[in-house]
């Protein structure tokens, strides 16, 4: 018979195991904590402090900091810019990638040249793509209001008028992210078996029907995890907004990320940037808990 | 419930030839298997009839409609796949429910139509499991069920019982038969296995290269196969196929002086035949009549499967297989005497292929 182990073996055994868990995960423990954990220690601890520009002594000023920053008008806008500009870039974004990767499925010929253009996107680098947009939203010779023109409207200053800034910007956004979408989405609809599209043929589901009760259900996981990732991407915006706008006019393309690069490297104010950054990481976190909470439950995983 | 009919219907893929020319009466309520090999067009030939495909050339008909370029929707059919197709994210209610939902059937009437069909399956239990927590056998009564609560004109399976283990596949094959003796529905069921095939099968359809090669009553098949190709399809061990030789003695096995027993040689013989003889055809021992083939053969190999035992054997270089009792006791490099009646003998032209006589 066999002897069932002591509480002592059994102890040096975990013990054991882990010594092993620690030194397996160790590699990815020390580069989290050199970029991940200690910067996010830091900015707290110096989100309590005045800093100086020139190297001088931190002033602990504690949560008078926070508070401060908290009742800033600029900062508050640039929050609800942020806003503003993941509901006009993530929706939209969504649909088209799902779209583009929808008719990129299609069995023609010569089907892959048009996923290569579709997912292309995602091979141009943020700033390149700004600058083509640059020219592309360009009120005097720019294609777009030059088609405008044509078309009998008036032109629009795209990236000076406050009206049209974010707009400009997120369509630019929407350009940049919709190669990553419509990739993600495009490999989950080619994983979705092909008899279920069958067996539903046969039992009688049109087109539609079939897009609603087989394809989205299916691609759900898939679209959850674009929805995230591109709701993070969103709320970190920097490369775009800096090209085009340097968040103006009159701060109407100022994100959150935009703000605290100008707070901590124009205007030399590190604590106050260590505030933001802290709050808009908090923001991030708990829209990606709520997403999961709301949203993950209802997707179907197989 | 309908007939279905094939008028020489052919489909190409590419270059590829799946389904040439295949002309197939299949009456109202009968249960009729395709037999192929993989590869054949069998899968083929179910997918036009179920309108997942569209012949290059001729016509389907179900009933007495043409529904050649009808889409699979309109044409009533119900199709059980071969991996079952379940939905995945639905339970086993809404997949057996999808399909007459799609047909506008609702509330009460829905419910009870679920339930029943379920019931009569056995998986009335399962309603609401999803597919992923279902055994394979399990998830063949759901695709099953699906199939049936439509009430179609005809059943379509591809393949249904190969994903199962082989206890479950004998269990389903019986249920397979009280379904289709319960429902009377007019039955397709592609299969490679010639054992479903004789067993399922009012009427098996051998199909090889695309091409209709027998249809039949399967012990027709088996009793008189039309070509060599059936002939060694059908039956295990496959039947011997043994080349032939003209000779001043009359007609011998080639390579050997075993005599065709001259009353069975048919009387046009072209020069190149071959005479095929099933191995449970042949009996162990010496014959007791003159009119028999008789021969002996150098045993090769001993297989007991208990109760019985296929002999290899070696005749005139030539393999032949015999069936023989479980308790016999052949050894290899022995000398093996047997016979068989004349009329177990099946002759075909080496060239074609094609039966004789």
């Amino acid at each position: 018979m066999k002897a069932f182990p002591t509480n002592a073996r059994r102890l040096r055994r975990a013990a054991g195991e882990w010594s092993l868990a620690w030194l397996l995960i160790s590699p990815a423990a020390a580069l989290f904590a050199a970029f991940a954990f200690y910067p996010l220690g830091k900015a707290m601890y110096l989100s309590l402090y005045e800093t100086s520009p020139f190297g001088g002594k931190d002033i602990y000023v504690g949560l008078d900091q926070w508070q401060r920053v908290m009742q800033d008008d600029a900062f508050r806008k640039s929050l609800w810019v942020t806003g503003k500009f993941v509901l006009l870039t993530v929706p939209a974004g969504m649909v088209l990638g799902l779209a583009l990767a929808l008719l990129s499925n299609q069995r023609l010929m010569g089907i892959t040249i048009f996923r290569t253009i579709f997912s292309s996107t995602i091979a141009s680098s943020v700033a390149i793509a700004a600058v083509t947009w640059a020219l592309v939203l360009n009120p005097q010779n720019g294609i777009l209001n030059y088609v405008l023109k044509e078309l009998g409207f008036r032109p629009i200053s795209w990236l000076t008028d406050p009206q049209w800034a974010l707009f400009a910007v997120a369509l630019t956004t929407v350009w940049i992210s919709i190669g990553f979408t419509t990739i993600v989405i495009l490999a989950a609809l080619q994983g979705l078996p092909r008899e279920l599209y069958e067996s539903a043929q046969v039992d009688g589901a049109g087109r539609i029907r079939t897009f609603a009760s087989i394809t989205l259900p299916l691609l759900s996981p898939a679209l959850f995890f674009v929805g995230v990732v591109s709701t993070i991407s969103a709320l970190q915006t920097f490369g775009q907004i800096d090209v085009l706008t340097r968040g103006g006019p009159l701060g109407e393309t100022r994100v959150a990320v935009y703000a605290i690069y100008e707070d901590a490297f124009r205007h030399q104010d590190v604590g106050t940037a260590c505030v933001e950054s802290i709050v808009l990481f908090a923001v991030i976190a708990s829209l990606t808990i709520l997403q999961f909470r709301a949203v993950g439950r209802r997707v179907f995983y197989q | 419930m309908a007939s279905i009919e094939l008028d020489n219907v052919t489909k190409r893929f590419g270059t590829a030839m799946a389904v040439d020319s295949v002309s197939l009466d299949i009456p109202d309520r009968q249960f009729i298997v395709l037999l192929g090999p993989s590869g054949c067009g069998k899968s083929t030939v179910l997918r036009l009839i179920a309108g997942l495909e569209e012949p290059d050339t001729g016509q389907i008909v179900i009933g007495s409609r043409n529904v050649t370029g009808v889409p699979p929707k309109e044409r009533d059919v119900a199709m059980v796949f071969q991996n079952y197709a379940l939905y995945p994210h639905m339970s086993v209610f809404d997949n057996i429910a999808f399909g007459i939902r799609r047909r506008g059937v609702r509330g009460a009437e829905l419910k009870a139509a679920v339930t029943q069909t379920a019931a009569s399956l056995g998986i009335e239990l399962l309603l609401g499991r999803r597919p992923a927590q279902l055994s394979g056998g399990q998830r063949q009564r759901v695709a099953l069920a699906r199939a049936i609560v439509r009430r179609p004109v005809a059943f379509l399976m591809d393949e249904p019982l190969s994903n199962l283990d082989a206890k479950l596949r004998v269990q389903t094959r019986r249920e397979l038969t009280r379904l289709h003796d319960e429902l009377q529905t007019t039955t397709v069921f592609v299969t490679h296995d010639q054992v479903e095939a004789m067993t399922l099968g009012e009427r098996v359809a051998i199909i090889a290269s695309g091409r209709l090669l027998q249809l039949g009553r399967p012990q027709d098949v088996y009793d008189r196969p039309e070509n060599q190709f059936v002939a060694q399809f059908i039956g295990s061990p496959p039947m011997n196929i043994l080349p032939l030789a003209v000779g001043p003695e009359g007609v011998t096995i080639k390579e050997t002086d075993v005599r065709i027993p001259p009353a069975a040689v048919p009387r046009a013989l072209p020069a190149d035949s071959v005479v095929g003889v099933r191995p449970e055809a042949i009996v162990v021992g010496s014959p007791t009549r003159p009119e028999v083939l008789a021969f002996a053969a150098t045993v090769e190999a001993v297989e007991h499967l208990g109760a019985q035992t296929n002999v290899e054997c070696s005749l005139g270089g030539h393999v032949l297989t015999v069936v023989a009792g479980g308790d016999c006791r052949a050894a290899p490099r022995e000398t093996l005497t047997a016979w068989c009646e004349p009329q177990a003998l099946h002759f075909f032209d080496g060239t074609t292929g094609e039966r004789l006589l």
